[in-house]
């Protein structure tokens, strides 16, 4: 009846033990590396209390169409969850082919942002639920028809009846808001590389990333991308030392930023500082999507927001360190991979992974030796094998590739 | 006329009760929680607020800390403003002045979380920038150097820098007005140079004006989100509040006041309609006897000489000696019985006479002794002859002594009793005697007698004292008229004396009775002496112990001795 606690199901008992542990073990080895000095970028913790019931009742509405105004758009449709959270174009497409304005950010993570959207409208995944959903170019629902549609359907009255017992009207917006919202606070990646060279693990990430790690701090990156998401935990004016908007001409209203919510001349320009834990998996990049790739949108950075030049291999070093900081999600495993990423870049052809065409369902077995990855710490972490659902990089560098368990 | 008083009762019942109901309405309308809860939410937002405010400092004196730490506000204050906001509206009682503060208050908050957000942005290119500068101008002299310095440009680098870190230290505006122009300035000597020399010298002027540029502000904004502005606009609404929970609270203690009056006011009323109506007959109830048993009243009454009452038939009695109504046939016993009474009488007597011996030495005295206020106008106006006076009282004086020398020497008259002193099984004797008045007694007699430890004294004492009380019972129940009569004797050991418990469901003693059972001579009875209950007292303290009585009317009397196992007259 307390559906505020988690149920504990035989099924799950073992699961669950083991993520304790987890949570057990990455404490002990996180106060260890904190000791002396704190790094500015905390750990993703291992696992979040969640209403269970909640989340699988939030994570059917998230892929469910009905959601849109003509039964077409899900929140799923652009926030893709096995590509890494979001679309992969510079605008997303809503109803009726209309496109938006900004690029559409990952949903991972969300929970640790801490305003939702570019420009920090809704204070929270509750609150951002309303936005998409009646925007006139995402779904261009009304509340009063979603809620009939869904008590139409067969599952959906008694999946409510069990997440809101006390609820008089359990098919309802608040409801419906509250279920996605839970549903978004667990999509979570703990466990990546880099977190588990925070939590001791000097081998998880090589010399390169380590190298990239320093220069991130060294370069100033971290004044804004730091906290457990790597940035999402503040403000920042787009443009700091160099006036990006003036080099790149016809500014929109949505180039406006925080200034469209409080109409403060400081905000003008302000957006959000995006998380980069899924960056290595989310191109393009930036509000306006204008930057193809990580190395594109670090050298944007460089010269609008840090306004210093640098070489060539340090930008690549915190490339590398970037893609270090993509977890993993249940069945989906975002982290590239120390040895699938080598093996990538000296086999590309060999590996399979290299140029599929977008969004084609190629069904391919991978060699059987990145069927699965021992990760340095001796656990046992499955690298999911299946197709590989799109192509990361464009300009010829192999990124790597996004493997689902699909 | 008693269902005539009953409807009118019911009647004024409902209107009463509804009056309370009415009361009670309005007391839970008052909602005093509601004030409690917007106080206790406010308390909370100023101490989250002040939480707020350090760890703005320790984010800010620590260069390398994140902002995580300050995020985890956000949420906690939107769900407080949001309570207070509800808190407010819920409360139509509150002055508009107060819910006009408390919804300035709110957008004060609004307003600095604005401001926090504000210092965030700001200072996260602050910091960069500060440590970046220093940096900035050695990569800028380093490039000068290996393409051919200029001395004074290189020079105004070092300048600028160091002015601009004695400006971050103490900040006046014309300095800020006068680096400005010198950044400016660099910028345009710089702009002949090499590409690469003048894109490492841009950075630097652009990191200087932003540390210029923003460095104020940014300790604008930190000052404005750590000051007690707000704190004091909270302060006034939890005065505010208080000032109207305290209304409120006086207005819901009138109602309650009000509910607590119309209760009692029903209750008496109904008190009067039942004292009015005419007395139950028989209104035998379960388990009275029981419920006296455990709860006996002490009646113990001081057998102290009173002047009232009896004195006729102290007389006439004694001169019938022996002749004790309701005394055990058993010549012992009525001995025993007669020869308590006699020292009892003679005690009383003796007492009696004294009291009358003071009382006109008092009187002789009297018109010698002046008055206090008033010395003349006791002597000018004397009412009465004082000679005249002194005789009757020489008279009265004479003839007390006389009967005072009777009562002394009555005691020697009687025949010496033979007090031969044993340890006694209690239970035996009471047995005895229950047997005794069971053989002349419809009513049952019930014996609980549990073994006892010895009690040392007289046999005919302990007989005595028991059949009194039993024997008044016997009567009780008779009186009331009791078919089935119930005399139920217990006796009970406890750590070092015997109880015994006699309790009948008779009569009983009124109320206006019970007070007077152990005076000498006080019957309610036709045609007995009086001295049972006044000999069973005279004996039990003898013996050291105790009697309780406690009775209702017409249900019955509980008696309970109580006799110490260790003592005795020894």
């Amino acid at each position: 009846m307390n559906t505020r606690q988690k149920t504990l199901k035989p099924d799950k008992l073992s699961h669950r033990s083991l993520w304790v542990f987890g949570l057990g073990l990455a404490l002990c080895l996180g106060s260890a590396g904190y000791g002396d000095a704190a790094e500015p970028i905390k750990p993703i913790p291992v696992s979040i209390e969640v209403n269970e019931a909640k989340v699988e009742l939030g994570r059917r509405l998230f892929h469910d169409p009905r959601l849109s105004k003509n039964d077409t758009v899900s929140c799923a449709t652009c926030h893709d969850l096995s590509a890494g959270g979001d679309d992969g174009q510079v605008v997303s497409t809503g109803i009726e082919g209309r496109t938006g304005f900004v690029n559409s950010p990952t949903v991972f993570n969300s929970g640790f942002n801490f305003k939702q959207f570019w420009d920090g409208r809704a204070h929270t995944l509750i609150d951002q639920v309303d936005g998409p959903l009646q925007s006139r170019i995402e779904m261009e629902s009304i509340w009063p028809d979603v809620v009939t549609k869904l008590f139409q359907d067969e599952d959906y009255p008694r999946m409510f009846e069990e997440s809101y017992p006390n609820d008089a009207q359990t098919i309802s917006r608040k409801n419906i808001k509250d279920a996605i919202a839970e549903f978004m606070r667990s999509l979570i990646t703990p466990n990546s590389r880099f977190d588990q060279w925070l939590g001791g693990d000097t081998e998880a990430i090589n010399e390169q990333e380590k190298q990239g790690y320093a220069l991130f701090k060294r370069y100033g990156c971290v004044s804004c991308h730091q906290g457990a998401n790597v940035g999402g935990n503040m403000f920042q004016v787009f443009g700091v030392i160099n006036d990006y908007f003036r080099k790149r001409g016809n500014i929109t209203d949505a180039d406006l930023g925080r200034f469209n919510v409080t109409g403060n001349e400081v905000d003008r320009h302000a957006f959000k500082v995006p998380s980069l834990r899924m960056a290595a998996h989310t191109a393009p990049y930036l509000h306006d999507g204008s930057a193809k790739t990580l190395r594109d949108a670090v050298d944007a950075m460089f010269e609008f927001q840090l306004g210093r030049e640098a070489p060539d291999e340090d930008k690549e070093a915190i490339v590398a360190f970037i893609k270090t900081l993509a977890g993993e999600y249940q069945e989906y495993n975002f982290d590239l991979g120390q040895e699938a990423a080598d093996e990538a870049q000296e086999a590309p052809v060999a590996s399979g992974v290299q140029e599929i065409s977008t969004g084609e369902a190629a069904q391919e077995s991978p060699p059987a030796d990145i069927a699965e990855t021992i990760s340095k710490n001796g656990k046992a972490r499955p690298l999911r094998t299946g197709r590989t659902t799109r192509e990361v990089s464009k300009s010829g560098k192999a990124d790597g590739p996004v493997r689902t368990g699909r | 006329m008693r269902s005539k008083s009953i409807t009118i009762g019911i009647f004024l019942s409902v209107i009463l009760v509804a009056t309370a109901a009415g009361l009670y309405w309005m007391a839970v309308q008052t909602k005093a929680g509601e004030h409690y809860l917007a106080i206790a939410t406010v308390q909370r937002i100023q101490q989250l607020e002040s939480q707020w405010g350090v760890e703005l400092g320790r984010v800010r004196s620590d260069p390398f800390a994140d902002f995580d730490s300050l995020t985890q506000f956000i949420p906690r204050m939107d769900r407080l403003k949001k309570t207070l906001a509800d808190s407010i509206q819920r409360t139509p009682s509150l002055p508009a002045r107060l819910v006009n503060t408390t919804h300035a208050y709110l957008s004060a908050i609004t307003a600095k979380e604005e401001r926090i957000e504000r210092f965030k942005t700001s200072y996260a290119v602050l910091r960069n920038s500060v440590r970046y500068l220093p940096l900035a101008a050695s990569n800028v002299m380093q490039q000068m150097q290996t393409r051919g310095a200029n001395a004074a440009f290189v020079r105004n680098v070092g300048t600028v820098t160091d002015e601009i870190n004695t400006y971050l230290t103490s900040p006046a505006p014309s300095e800020k007005e006068r680096l400005m122009r010198m950044l400016s300035e660099l910028g345009d000597n710089i702009a002949i140079r090499h590409p690469a020399l003048i894109n490492t010298a841009m950075n630097f002027v652009a990191h200087g004006q932003v540390l210029l540029e923003k460095h104020a502000p940014t300790e604008e904004v930190f000052q404005a989100a750590t000051s007690d502005q707000i704190s004091d606009l909270g302060e006034t609404i939890i005065k505010g509040l208080e000032a109207d929970l305290e209304q409120t609270e006086a207005l819901a203690a009138w109602y309650e006041r009000g509910i607590v009056g119309t209760g009692v006011v029903l209750w008496v009323m109904w008190l009067l309609i039942a004292v009015k109506m005419p007395k139950g007959k028989d209104q035998t109830r379960r388990g009275g006897i029981a419920s006296l048993q455990k709860n006996p009243l002490l009646l113990k009454e001081q057998a102290g000489p009173r002047p009232d009452g009896g004195l006729d038939r102290l007389t006439a009695d004694l001169m019938q000696t022996g002749r004790l109504e309701g005394a055990d046939p058993t010549p012992a016993l009525e001995f025993t019985a007669y020869r308590i009474g006699v020292d009892i009488a003679a005690a009383q007597l003796i007492a009696l006479a004294e009291h009358i011996n003071s009382d006109t030495e008092m009187l002789t005295d009297m018109p010698l002794q002046p008055v206090d206020n008033g010395a003349e106008a006791a002597t000018d106006t004397p009412t009465e002859d004082p000679d005249a006076t002194a005789a009757v009282v020489a008279n009265i004086h004479t003839q007390t002594n006389d009967i005072l020398a009777l009562a002394k020497r009555l005691p020697t008259l009687a025949p010496k009793r033979d007090e031969g002193y044993t340890q006694l099984e209690l239970k035996d004797y009471i047995d005895e005697v229950a047997d005794r008045i069971q053989a002349k007694s419809r009513a049952l007699i019930l014996k609980e007698l549990n073994p006892t430890q010895t009690v040392l004294a007289a046999e005919f004492d302990i007989s005595l004292m028991f059949t009194n009380i039993m024997e008044n019972a016997e009567l009780a129940i008779q009186e009331r008229g009791q078919k089935k009569g119930i005399i139920r004797v217990e006796t009970q050991q406890k750590s070092d004396s015997v109880v015994v418990t006699i309790t009948d469901n008779g009569v009983g003693i009124r109320p206006e009775h019970r007070k007077k059972v152990f005076q000498p001579f006080y019957t309610t009875r036709e045609g007995a002496l009086g001295m049972g209950l006044t000999v069973t007292q005279h004996l039990v303290e003898k013996y050291g112990g105790t009697i309780l009585i406690n009775s209702r009317p017409n249900q019955g009397t509980a008696v309970r001795v109580t006799l110490p196992t260790s003592a005795g007259t020894q």
